[in-house]
């Protein structure tokens, strides 16, 4: 009578496994948080946080020194001074010290995923989070004040002299005073995955939705200033450089337009949709499709190198004044770096404790 | 394949009826019966099949051959299979809409799992997956996760003076346990199948219930949905037996039964009947059918 019994449970054990994809910890599927700064690359992904050497990819250390299985990092890191900060799928936001990956303190009063990278500014760090929260913390990891949305967060919050800028999947745009009260709030035709770039006086901010609608905000009171209708929708950062503005869509266009009456001055097109925004370089701006083609423009728009990363890409690229870097999932390795003249690839490699 | 025949068109239409009711709670619902009733056919025929089975378990002939062959394996198959053919059974008739079934519901579940996208990554690939010709992917997403106190991507509690009650996965252990109870067969010989269901009655409930309680509660709302809809099915279809959960039903329906005998045999015996024991067996259906020579030689046994 015995065998039966175990064969059922077995079988039920076995049928719960498969429907919960084998994990009993969160059910999420994220892409690598990459980030460089100076001569460290820091990857969050998966059960660590990692700090790689820039310049061979090797892992100096990785954060944790246990993994668990119910603590994953998805989120970009933040690097400010001699510390990195950064959120995990547990709703836990950590903030560690970059030389060694030891914890200094850690925040729990989320309900819900980090999956953005948070900011610093007015002596507090800014953390979004999937909860639909901003949360404003001090630089001891005490909450400040909590600013509530209507869906998940997962851009960055941009930092003005005056307030701070965060756009929110509930399709709203929100300026909050450096208290925590809303400033001002301007809906989009979609919801908003991309960060707002607020321009060098701070005057303007630009941001793009899913709903193809790219607008220019006068920061003082969130007027719309212009706006511009691109093919399909907007998912990554836009940036400003050369005096122009650039953003590409999910059609695969590379848009560039004058930040002040946001007239179009150059279409390019890329071919393939662009997920996770454009870098500004000194001398051009780098982009990398979903789809794994990592390509550096002249300002003007044409190509002066480019570059095929196996795997798919959902952030944009990082550099620093010698490497240009992609994160990338599904492919033969994770973090790909390339000289950012010249674009020979320097390594790849996938992280591993 | 499985993701163009199967995932993406039910993703569609679970899109679709989100988009007309706003809600994604109610989205999961709805999508959930509208899946049951598509498959409803095939659930009726996979009813009258089990039932078939569970009436040949217990017709004289079914049980002579048993007896019979009970050690000629071969020969035993050939008879019951002559059986089926003559009774007209198909002794698979349970298995394959069942079979049919289940990639529908695998189906049901991923396409739930894929729409709760709660990160760039997997939002994208839901926007990848979408109809645009049906659906416009920037006024549906991301859907709204918010539903009466849950949000839909993260596992449930609610809060009661400040502990997280698991409220809809004991709604789900209960509801599963309520179904598996509502279809179970009348105990019959206490053999091995139905050791196995009383087995499966236990540990079904249990392990949907640890999946609703760690899962997003949007699952955990299907799994409900499914329970509460399945057991509508069975009531609807006349297949509930209601005395498994409800003792007194049955107690009533033996004081019921009990109190007809000597109304029913009297139409037939009348003489007879205050001689029959009032425990006896024998059901009035039973005596009904009964002639005067088939009753004489029964009396006759019985003496």
């Amino acid at each position: 009578m015995k065998k039966p019994h175990i064969l059922l449970i077995g079988m039920l054990v076995g049928l719960t496994f498969v429907l919960s994809a084998c994990a009993p910890g969160p059910r999420v599927s994220g892409t690598p948080g990459l980030e460089l700064s100076g001569d460290q690359a820091f990857v969050a992904y998966s059960n660590f946080l990692y700090a790689l050497k820039a310049n061979s990819g090797t892992v100096e250390w990785a954060y944790p020194e246990e993994s668990k299985n119910t603590v994953l990092f998805f989120a970009q890191p933040l690097v400010i001074d001699e510390n990195v900060y950064v959120g995990d799928v547990a709703k836990t936001f950590h903030k560690i010290d970059r030389s060694n990956g030891n914890l200094v303190w850690t925040f729990t009063g989320a309900k819900g995923y980090y999956l953005g990278q948070a900011n610093e500014g007015h002596g507090m760090i800014f953390a979004p989070n999937n909860d639909g929260n901003l949360y404003a913390l001090d630089l001891q990891g005490n909450l400040q004040w909590v600013f509530e949305t209507q869906h998940y967060i997962w851009s960055q919050p941009q930092i003005g002299p005056d307030a701070v800028y965060i756009s929110s999947m509930d399709k709203f745009v929100y300026a909050i005073s450096t208290d925590g009260k809303q400033l001002w709030e301007r809906e989009m035709d979609g919801a908003v995955v991309a960060s707002p770039v607020l321009s060098e006086d701070a005057g303007t901010l630009f941001v793009g939705s899913m709903g193809s609608d790219f607008v220019a905000l006068r920061t003082s009171d969130g007027q719309k200033i212009w706006s511009f209708t691109a093919e399909e929708g907007i998912w990554g950062q836009a940036i400003l450089a050369d005096n122009k503005l650039y953003f590409a869509d999910s059609s695969g266009f590379l848009y560039i337009l004058d930040p002040l009456s946001g007239a179009e001055k150059n279409r390019v097109q890329i071919g393939e949709p662009v997920i996770g925004g454009l870098l500004a370089l000194p001398d051009g701006i780098a982009l990398v499709t979903e789809k794994g083609n990592l390509k550096v423009l002249e300002f003007d728009g044409a190509t002066r190198w480019e570059a095929r990363i196996s795997g798919n890409v959902f952030q944009r690229p990082v550099a620093s004044d010698d490497y240009l870097m992609v994160a990338a999932v599904d492919g033969d390795n994770m973090i790909y770096a390339f000289d950012v003249q010249s674009g020979a690839q320097k390594w790849s490699v996938t992280p591993k404790k | 394949m499985w993701e163009t025949i199967v995932i993406q068109p039910f993703l569609n239409v679970l899109l679709l009826i989100n988009s007309w009711v706003g809600n994604f709670g109610i989205s999961i619902i709805l999508f959930t019966l509208l899946v049951r009733l598509i498959t409803h056919p095939l659930t009726v025929k996979q009813f009258k099949a089990t039932q078939g089975m569970q009436q040949l378990q217990s017709d004289p002939r079914y049980k002579k051959i048993m007896e019979k062959y009970k050690d000629d394996k071969e020969r035993l198959s050939q008879e019951q299979m002559k059986l089926y053919k003559e009774l007209g059974i198909n002794p698979m008739g349970s298995c394959l809409p069942t079979l049919i079934q289940l990639p529908l519901m695998l189906g049901l579940y991923q396409s739930v799992v894929r729409a709760m996208a709660a990160s760039p990554v997997e939002l994208f690939r839901l926007a990848q997956s979408i109809y645009p010709r049906f659906i416009n992917p920037a006024v549906v997403l991301p859907l709204q996760n918010r539903f009466l106190w849950m949000d839909l991507g993260q596992p449930e509690r609610l809060t009661v003076f400040g502990y997280g009650i698991p409220v809809l996965a004991i709604l789900v252990v209960i509801t599963t346990f309520l179904q598996s109870k509502l279809i179970e067969p009348p105990s019959s010989n206490g053999g091995q199948a139905e050791m196995m269901t009383k087995s499966m009655n236990l540990y079904m409930p249990l392990l949907m219930g640890f999946m609703a309680y760690s899962l997003a509660s949007g699952l955990a709302l299907y799994f409900l949905a499914g329970n509460l809809i399945g057991i509508a099915q069975y009531s609807i279809l006349g297949r509930a037996n209601w005395k498994n959960i409800l003792p007194f039903l049955k107690g009533k329906e033996t004081d019921q039964t009990q109190g007809n005998i000597p109304v029913k045999v009297v139409d037939v015996v009348p003489e007879e009947v205050p001689q029959k024991p009032s425990h006896a067996k024998t059901t009035p259906s039973t005596d009904k059918r009964m002639t005067k020579p088939h009753k004489q030689r029964y009396d006759r046994k019985k003496k």
